[in-house]
């Protein structure tokens, strides 16, 4: 009994701790590289393969912790609700500006995918890297994809979008803050729009709409597309 | 009483439509307060997540301690003076106060978590019997979302359980996350092929996310400037609205 407890309590402690320690770290080096999670992964990766414990043995634990995957996808509602004020003023730029983004995030992945010979689970993987996870997870799951290649694709799409994000806007003269806003919520999501933050509070706020708008948008393209072929 | 430098309540932004204006001012004293870093004992949330637009939860349980506290008189014989027993039992009570709401907050955050799971699992039993075939997640999302719209719920019966949703969303994922481990023979030998795609497709949707909102605001705007000129000119605002379509009719 005591080791059944024990079993199922590694993997939710191990799991707290590598975050609560990505947390400290990334508050004292601020870099975009130190996201949370990905030092939390990766620390727990690494304590899982020194140790040789079972990818099972861990995750009979974490289940408990992903259980919570569905209501903090449902709670997007909520973030959405709070910043419909904002999207009615600016509702066809954002909507033109995020439909346009999808569909060139779809397209691209997938002939980028086939161009460079991946297989058909991880092109179905890749295809929703733009939007935030758990909406990208779900798309992932429904076309066939791996869903922790997903994961991993849509981090790296983040941490990249919100470290080019300043380069890109002087790059293409965006000179709109909603413009840039927008293409930074659209590419690199919630990641990216901790960085527009950092930068203007406008930015900021359209980027976190852009999440929801273009999130919905590229779950609709892409199931569309695959309820028609599927 | 707003002519402060805190641009998040500029009428522009269109943010502060639902926020009373005394809460908007507990907002900007909660922000000078930072600016001064005075305050250490008050609560700034080491997550905060970009999905968050303001605080409004946090901000009324921390004006509700500073009420509280403030309503305590230290002086208990009421002999003008402060010995360092009252100061002692004085701090002991505001640290029990703040246990206090903090505690009421911790049980608020669960029960409305628990509606929250009520709300997917509603969704997901929906979902199934959609059919189209779109996952749960979703479907429980635009559940709430429908529901929030409506007023069914209200943003304060979810406002708290929402934010802490919000603010630990990295956590959830460690789970899925780790999962890579076991794909880990898929990835390896493509990892430099999925960066390289990675970073070209980010590049491509911020170019042409950019350019489009761009264009679609400028044109908004000539479409506007050139409505506006027309009902000037012509002086009669049908006349002007007429002469406008039949001209781009032709």
């Amino acid at each position: 009994m005591l080791l059944t407890a024990l079993h199922v309590s590694f993997g939710i402690i191990l799991s707290i701790v590598a975050f609560e320690g990505a947390v400290w770290l990334n508050k004292h080096i601020r870099t975009p590289l130190l996201n949370p999670l990905l030092v939390a992964v990766t620390f727990i990766i690494v304590i899982l393969t020194t140790f040789r414990i079972p990818l099972s043995d861990y995750q009979q634990g974490a289940r408990v912790i992903s259980f919570f995957l569905g209501p903090a996808t449902a709670v997007l509602a909520f973030s959405i609700y709070q910043q419909i004020t904002i999207l009615k003023k600016h509702f066809i730029p954002v909507l033109a500006g995020c439909l346009m983004g999808s569909i060139t995030s779809i397209v691209s992945s997938y002939l980028l995918c086939k161009a460079f010979g991946m297989d058909q689970a991880v092109t179905m993987s890749t295809l929703p890297k733009s939007v935030t996870t758990p909406i990208a997870m779900s798309i992932s799951q429904e076309l066939g994809g791996i869903t922790s290649i997903t994961v991993a694709v849509v981090i790296a799409s983040g941490i990249m979008g919100s470290i080019l994000a300043p380069t890109l806007t002087k790059l293409f003269h965006v000179k709109s803050p909603i413009a840039a806003g927008v293409a930074i919520g659209t590419c690199s999501h919630a990641i990216g729009t901790s960085k527009a933050l950092e930068i203007n509070e406008l930015e900021g706020a359209m980027s976190g709409i852009a999440i929801g708008v273009s999130g919905l948008i590229t779950m609709i393209i892409a199931l569309t597309y695959h309820s028609l072929l599927g | 009483m707003r002519d402060d430098d805190s641009t998040l309540f500029d009428d522009d932004h269109g943010m502060a439509s639902n926020l009373g204006d005394d809460i908007a001012d507990e907002v900007v004293a909660e922000e000078e307060r930072e600016r001064e870093g005075a305050d250490r004992d008050s609560r700034v949330p080491l997550l905060q997540s970009p999905l968050r637009v303001v605080d409004e939860a946090d901000v009324v349980s921390e004006s509700l301690i500073k009420r509280k506290v403030d309503a305590i008189n230290p002086d208990l014989n009421g002999d003008g003076v402060i010995s360092p027993r009252e100061a002692r039992i004085a701090r002991m009570r505001k640290a029990l106060i703040r246990a206090h709401v903090h505690l009421h907050k911790a049980v608020r955050i669960i029960l409305q978590i628990a509606l929250i799971v009520a709300v997917c699992m509603a969704g997901e039993r929906l979902a199934d019997i959609l059919p189209v075939d779109v996952p749960s997640n979703i479907v429980s999302m635009i559940v709430l979302l429908v529901f929030l719209m409506t007023g069914t719920l209200r943003m304060r019966n979810i406002a708290d359980g929402a934010n802490f949703l919000l603010d630990h969303m990295s956590i959830f994922f460690i789970p899925a996350a780790v999962a890579i481990m076991g794909s880990f023979s898929m990835i390896a030998p493509n990892i430099i092929k999925l960066v390289l795609i990675c970073l070209i497709t980010t590049v491509l949707v911020f170019f042409v996310t950019s350019f489009t909102v761009s264009t679609v605001m400028n044109l908004m705007a000539r479409l506007d400037a050139r409505k506006a000129r027309a009902a000037i000119a012509g002086g009669d605002a049908q006349a002007a609205v007429r002469t406008d379509s039949k001209e781009g009719a032709r």
